[in-house]
């Protein structure tokens, strides 16, 4: 029980976390999953 | 001093610090494009943004702080380059915008400083001339002072200052040399409130511009005297370099090499890095009971996210080659060779710019568009920019090339892996400017705008600027493999594993899972591009980051309990060679990211543009795939 409780709770937060990345506010600059780290001039 | 890492990037909300702090200045620099400006911000503020060789790398205004030995708070502002306040595209515009004090909620900087590459004075001079009639006080800092000594550059300090009526300071911005000075500079001006007054600037005539031309070529031959060893060496390696034949060659020649290094170098590390996750997949399936916690990290979260990392010292190699290029001035070269075939393909040559920065991530070559000033050239730009090889793209390539794609050399000592690598980044150049070509032919007909570049001098690579590039890009990608990428893990697991299979199940118990039934679901719609239903479950992950799929399709193989060992070695067991190249053709066009259809949304200020973006992507992905697999069936058999 307690170890569906803990998998659960990490699932939980893992779809919360998604969920708050690819959401299109996210999307604008560089936060929203690109891998560029800047939202700026090359590589 | 105390400097503040704190960088806001926006082009029209201030900085809340700003605003809370009464007693706090602010400062602009501005200055024209490659004169140092970003340089001398990091210098100021201890930042980190991006630097480079070459023109056109700061697109939109930055925001930094720092604080003097008095306790004096001082917001410094990073904007774009420009050769004058006429702003002609949209990154000039926040140049523009930001010193007249136009953007809500901003007032005009207390100070500008007008930041020169001391070696090119001339149009530096004539835009402090211009600057000078916005009426705030002004400094000129004369960047790479150094260079200009070196070269025997002899600049009368004093004559300069008096002719712009303004105090003139040089720095060397890499090596913080005048940092200090500037500083105090900067605060004795803002501390004179007499030494402000009304702006008097307009957009100013042909006639302005020609006068303005001529007082900087004035005060140019009063305070200075040419260089005494002037650099014969940028024109000589120029010859070559530029040369139509002999520079495409060595441009050639050195992606070439790169890729082959990519793979050359980075195999004992990745072994390495491979090796380790393994290790300790193991330890938890020895250590742990049987169990959902015991697969959620062991098959969910290492193994998922260590297929991914392994990848970390490939993108470090890669961009090594990348910064070292820029850093030494190559890329602007790079651009000018290119300029023929990208107006040939109906491209104007600032596109080159963002298109390089797609190779890092779409998302900023994307934004990096906005210094091109017509709209449908820089249109046809945004829409072709995700063509370009990303870096979340490598992890997916080198794994199946790793994978399908004999470790041989062939031709007299390539490296047939290389070789395929460097297929893969080349098919996504050509696509991009068919595309653009097909484009501007279908919906935007007429010429392209001329394109004037300067050519920056050669500069030896700042070490340290190379290896904080580096650095950065390597700390962007165990970011990402520490958030998004992690989460998407747990979720992949969790969608592989729920609901177990039924009591007398017959197939694997991934088959019965949520992941195995939206796979095979799905996978009709894929199976004519030779893609299994464990691919499909892939595909929808990556949409959220395009390396998201390598570590799905390690979780999807390890819940499913076929086979242990490197996710290649499995996919070599699974995938047909046919199969594994169509999905590398599906990886070249696939629209497989979210974030970039955000983007392109807001730099379109559309919907149309990324709808249409993902549906020609979609298409040409799904007919290069088609076309893929089905000429490998027919040759392999």
């Amino acid at each position: 029980m307690a170890e569906t409780l803990l998998v659960g709770t990490i699932v939980g937060l893992a779809a919360a976390f998604v969920g708050r990345s690819l959401w299109p506010k996210r999307a604008k600059g560089c936060g929203g999953g690109c891998s560029c780290g800047k939202a700026q001039g090359p590589s | 001093m105390t400097t503040n890492l704190d960088v806001t990037e926006s082009s029209s909300s201030p900085a809340p610090e700003a605003s809370a702090a009464a007693e706090s200045r602010r400062i602009a620099l501005v200055g024209v494009p490659n004169a140092g400006k970003t340089a001398l911000f990091n210098a100021l503020t201890g930042a980190r943004q991006k630097v480079a060789n070459y023109a056109g790398v700061t697109v939109e205004r930055k925001e930094g702080f720092t604080t003097t030995p008095d306790g004096t708070r001082i917001s410094i502002l990073d904007l774009p380059g420009t050769y004058s306040l006429r702003a002609r595209s949209p990154d000039e515009a926040v140049t523009r915008d930001a010193v007249l004090g136009r953007i809500a909620g901003e007032a005009a900087p207390d100070v500008i400083v007008c930041v020169a590459d001391a070696t090119n004075l001339r149009v530096a001079i004539r835009l402090a001339l211009e600057l000078k009639q916005v009426g705030r006080p002004m400094i000129l800092a004369l960047n790479m002072h150094d260079i200009a000594l070196r070269q025997g550059v002899d600049i009368d300090l004093a004559k300069l200052s008096a002719a712009l009526g303004m105090p003139v300071i040089p720095t060397v911005a890499t090596r913080r040399r005048g940092i200090d000075r500037l500083l105090e500079t900067v605060e004795a001006l803002a501390a004179s409130a007499h030494s402000t007054s009304p702006s008097s600037w307009h957009e100013p005539t042909a006639a302005e511009v020609r006068a303005g031309h001529a007082a900087a070529d004035r005060i140019v031959r009063t305070a200075t005297r040419p260089p005494t060893r002037p650099d014969t060496w940028t024109g000589r390696i120029d010859n070559v370099l530029l040369h139509p034949v002999a520079g495409t060659l060595i441009l050639l020649l050195l992606l070439f090499l790169m890729f082959q290094a990519v793979f050359a170098w980075a195999t004992p590390v990745m072994d390495l890095i491979s090796g380790g996750f393994d290790a300790a997949a193991t330890w938890v399936k020895a250590s742990f009971p049987p169990g959902m916690l015991r697969s959620l990290i062991a098959d969910g979260i290492i193994t998922g996210v260590g297929s991914v990392l392994v990848f970390l010292p490939q993108i470090m190699i890669l961009f090594l080659f990348i910064i070292l290029l820029e850093d030494l001035g190559y890329m602007a070269r790079a651009a000018f060779l290119m300029d023929r075939l990208m107006g040939a393909a109906g491209l104007h040559g600032r596109a080159f710019i963002p298109l390089l920065s797609s190779f890092a991530c779409a998302i900023p070559g994307i934004m990096a568009a906005r210094v091109i000033d017509s709209r449908r050239d820089r249109l046809a730009t945004i829409m072709v920019a995700p063509l370009m090889t990303c870096s979340a793209r490598i992890p997916v390539y080198t794994l199946i090339i790793a994978a399908f794609i004999p470790r041989q050399t062939v031709l007299g000592g390539l490296n047939l892996q290389g070789l395929v690598m460097f297929g893969l980044y080349a098919t996504g150049i050509v696509s991009a400017l068919l595309v653009a070509f097909v484009m501007r032919r279908l919906l935007w007909r007429g010429q392209v705008e001329p394109f004037i570049m300067e050519l920056p001098a050669y500069k030896k690579p700042d070490p340290k600027n190379v290896a904080v590039n580096v650095l950065l890009r390597a700390k962007v990608f165990l970011q990402r493999a520490g958030t998004i990428i992690l989460a998407m893990m747990v979720l992949i697991w969790f969608l592989s594993s729920v609901p177990g299979a039924p009591p007398g199940a017959t197939e694997p118990a991934i088959d019965y899972s949520f992941a195995g039934m939206l796979g095979h679901a799905l996978a009709p719609l894929l199976a004519p591009i030779g893609f299994n239903w464990q691919m499909t479950v892939a595909l929808i992950p990556g949409m959220a980051a395009r390396e998201v799929a390598v570590g799905a399709l390690a979780t999807v193989y390890a819940v499913s309990g076929e086979g242990d060992g490197p996710l290649g070695s499995l996919l070599a067991a699974h995938w047909s060679l046919p199969t594994a190249l169509s999905f590398l053709a599906w990886y070249i066009f696939a629209p497989q990211c979210l974030s970039t259809l955000g983007v392109v949304r807001r730099e379109t200020n559309s919907i149309v543009w990324p709808l249409a973006m993902f549906a020609y992507m979609l298409v040409l992905a799904y007919a290069a795939s088609f076309v893929v697999f089905n000429v490998a069936q027919a040759l392999v058999g």
